[in-house]
């Protein structure tokens, strides 16, 4: 049994097409349907590797937006550094406290 | 033999070989230079070749009176001087120190107030650092709380690490057969019968890189302690009865795997819980639970295990004789007719099992980790651990869940959409851990603990029943894993909104903010699972002064 969606099949409104063509036709049909379906299993599996692909650079554009924003956050610390160390003294060691609760 | 009374609180103990004489005496320094003075430091030369090293031992021994200095006749190796330096040491607790490098000035002191917080305490350990010969820091490792899982793939908490002296001495110190790991061998052996492990969330060790040293290149520098290292861990396994074997990772330095070798197989049951929906999954419409299922018939290598659908009602009967075809025999299905609420459906499915594991499975799972419920078991089968969960990838194998973390007392999944063979901070992604919760996408747990605990809570209908699951099983006294190599794909969020309510939010701080801020897990200088950018000051000592003092009154700036 295919794994479809039972409403998916019904809603079609292919499903109860004519009878295919009899003799040599039915059988070249029936080759022509199969070279489809390797054909579209063929495609769907490069989808596939290619989602994986861009997934790869994907999941690396968010690992480098996450350093970026540590960096502008870094740069944000060492102007405050200058501009009001005490504040930031005061964070550091709270930050450096590392109290468990 | 001096009397008990006398005895200082820590005896540093310090084997000594061919020491560059800079590094030798910025080591000496920092120990003479410790704000808590109750120590003594035990120098054990293993008879260096270098001609400097005896002059520079002569030296020091007058330098302080708690330094003491031993002269091996002959070469013995690392675990020889260290036993030496043990048989030395008449401390209340040993602190080990490498030969080039340097401790934080504070160290001793913040180790004696933790170790005085927490009486029971057995073996303490610190972040740490990595010092170059100029004196430049860098690579600051900021570790988890104890985390014995993790201890058996990676050896964190390496550096500073401090022993109650009368449990290494039971232990029989460091063990020749672990040469090259003995440290790491020594941590198992006394972490098995420590009462209580203690972890100061501070940088207080400086290890110095130097050429051919661990910290200062690549793994060809020691490959035989990285291979000593897996026995040591092996041994471990034997000693406690874990059903694992150890194997050392080729790529990755310092990581380690464990794979089951399991005597029994205990019946599992796996809880599914489904509303029959449809998605395309690879550009293919699929029903999600017969995807699901046919994943797990077709590439579980587990053969005890019953399959426990929970299907909404009217369910629609092609499915059902869908997922009969499939499972068959050891199908069984559950009908459920009451409003939805995914812990009532767990719990009811959770009821009609009959297997001593219990493990529940979204319907939007695909297994790709055919050993994946022999990893599940080798885990769960342990008396201490609650509950089990793995490696959870998107369709695009990008990474979904390695563990649940916590930041201002809410759950969250770290590295959520890195790529999927991200390391994580200190390779977190790539080593079994501890962890507060893991998602109940794929999560295993005793079904005696399930049925103990009321299984999962009713309070929250929706989100955060997993959380607070493993959260109550923290509360019991067991511990939640997180195994890197069970890897599966998680079709996320295809069955409902992730989106979590504000009153389910509000709740969950009110009943857990005490238990999970901060994350024992994490560690204050981490945010996201990396660091913080403050954190690269926290090597600076503990009172930087740099504020200009105001000029007394009167007086000209």
């Amino acid at each position: 049994m295919s794994d479809r969606a039972p409403s998916l099949l019904v809603a079609a409104p292919w499903v109860d097409s004519p009878p295919m063509a009899e003799g040599a036709d039915r059988e070249q049909l029936l080759r022509e349907l199969a070279e489809r379906d390797a054909e579209i299993a063929r495609l769907r599996e490069l989808l596939v590797a290619k989602d994986v692909e861009i997934g790869e650079e994907r999941g690396r554009r968010l690992e480098l937006e996450s350093y970026a924003l540590r960096l502008i956050s870094y740069g944000r610390l060492a102007k405050l550094a200058v501009t009001r160390p005490g504040y930031v003294l005061r964070r550091l060691r709270e930050r450096r406290g590392g109290e468990r609760g | 033999m001096a009397s008990v009374a006398d005895a200082p609180r820590f005896s540093v103990i310090t084997p000594v070989y061919d020491t560059p004489a800079d590094v030798f005496w910025a080591m000496v320094g920092s120990i003479l230079g410790q704000s808590f003075g109750d120590w003594e430091l035990c120098l054990v030369d293993d008879c260096s070749p270098a001609p400097h090293v005896a002059a520079l031992l002569d030296e020091v021994e007058g330098l302080d009176p708690r330094i003491r200095v031993s002269r091996r006749p002959e070469n013995g190796g690392i675990v020889a001087a260290s036993n030496d330096a043990l048989a030395m040491a008449r401390g209340e607790f040993l602190a080990l120190v490498d030969h080039d490098d340097e401790l934080h000035p504070d160290a001793l002191r913040l180790v004696e107030a933790a170790l005085r917080a927490e009486p029971e305490a057995d073996y303490a350990y610190t972040d740490e650092d990595k010092v170059d010969r100029a004196g430049h820091h860098s690579g600051p490792f900021f570790k988890p709380d104890w985390s014995p899982e993790r201890m058996r793939t990676q050896m964190y908490s390496c550096h500073l690490s401090v022993f109650r002296r009368s449990l290494v001495e039971e232990v029989g110190g460091f063990d020749p057969e672990f040469e090259g790991s003995q440290d790491w061998d020594l941590v198992l052996k006394a972490t098995e019968r420590a009462r209580a492990v203690v972890h100061v969330p501070r940088v207080l060790y400086h290890w110095r890189m130097l050429e051919g040293s661990t910290a200062g290149s690549d793994e060809a520098a020691k490959p035989w302690a990285f291979e000593a290292g897996t026995r040591a861990v092996q041994a471990h396994l034997d000693r406690i009865g874990m059903p694992a074997r150890v194997t050392h990772d080729p790529d990755d330095r310092g990581v380690y795997h464990l794979d089951p070798v399991l005597t029994e197989e205990p019946l599992v049951s796996i809880v599914i819980p489904t509303a029959g929906q449809v998605r395309e999954v690879r550009y293919e419409p699929v029903v999600l639970v017969s995807h699901c299922l046919r994943s797990i018939v077709e590439s579980s290598t587990y053969e005890n295990y019953e399959l426990v659908v929970v299907v909404d009602t009217p369910a629609d009967p092609a499915l059902l004789e869908e997922l009969r075809q499939i499972g068959g025999e050891r199908l069984r299905l559950v009908e459920y007719d009451k409003p939805f609420s995914y812990s009532d459906k767990v719990n009811v499915g959770a009821a009609a099992a009959r297997g001593e594991h219990l493990l529940l499975l979204n319907d939007d799972i695909e297994v790709a980790t055919p050993n994946w419920i022999e990893r599940m078991v080798m885990y769960s089968g342990m008396e201490e651990v609650g509950a089990v969960g793995g490696r959870l990838l998107l369709q695009d194998e990008r990474l979904q869940h390695v563990g649940v973390r916590f930041e201002g007392g809410l759950p969250g999944h770290p590295y959520w959409g890195f790529r999927g063979d991200f390391r994580g901070y200190a390779n977190a992604c790539r080593i079994a851990t501890n962890c507060l919760a893991v998602t109940a996408a794929c999560l295993m747990t005793r079904r005696e603990l399930f049925e103990q605990l009321g299984g999962l809570s009713e309070q929250f209908p929706v989100n955060y029943n997993d959380v607070d699951y493993c959260l109550r099983l923290r509360q019991a006294g067991r511990r939640t894993v997180y195994d890197p190599d069970l890897k599966m794909f998680h079709f996320e969020s295809s069955s409902r909104s992730s989106d979590v309510e504000d009153w389910e939010k509000r709740l969950f701080r009110e009943m857990w903010l005490r238990f999970t801020d901060p994350d024992p897990y994490s560690n204050p200088q981490l945010r996201h699972e990396l660091p913080r950018p403050s954190s690269k000051f926290s090597w600076m000592p503990r009172r930087p002064r740099l504020r200009r003092r105001r000029p007394p009154k009167g007086q000209p700036a």
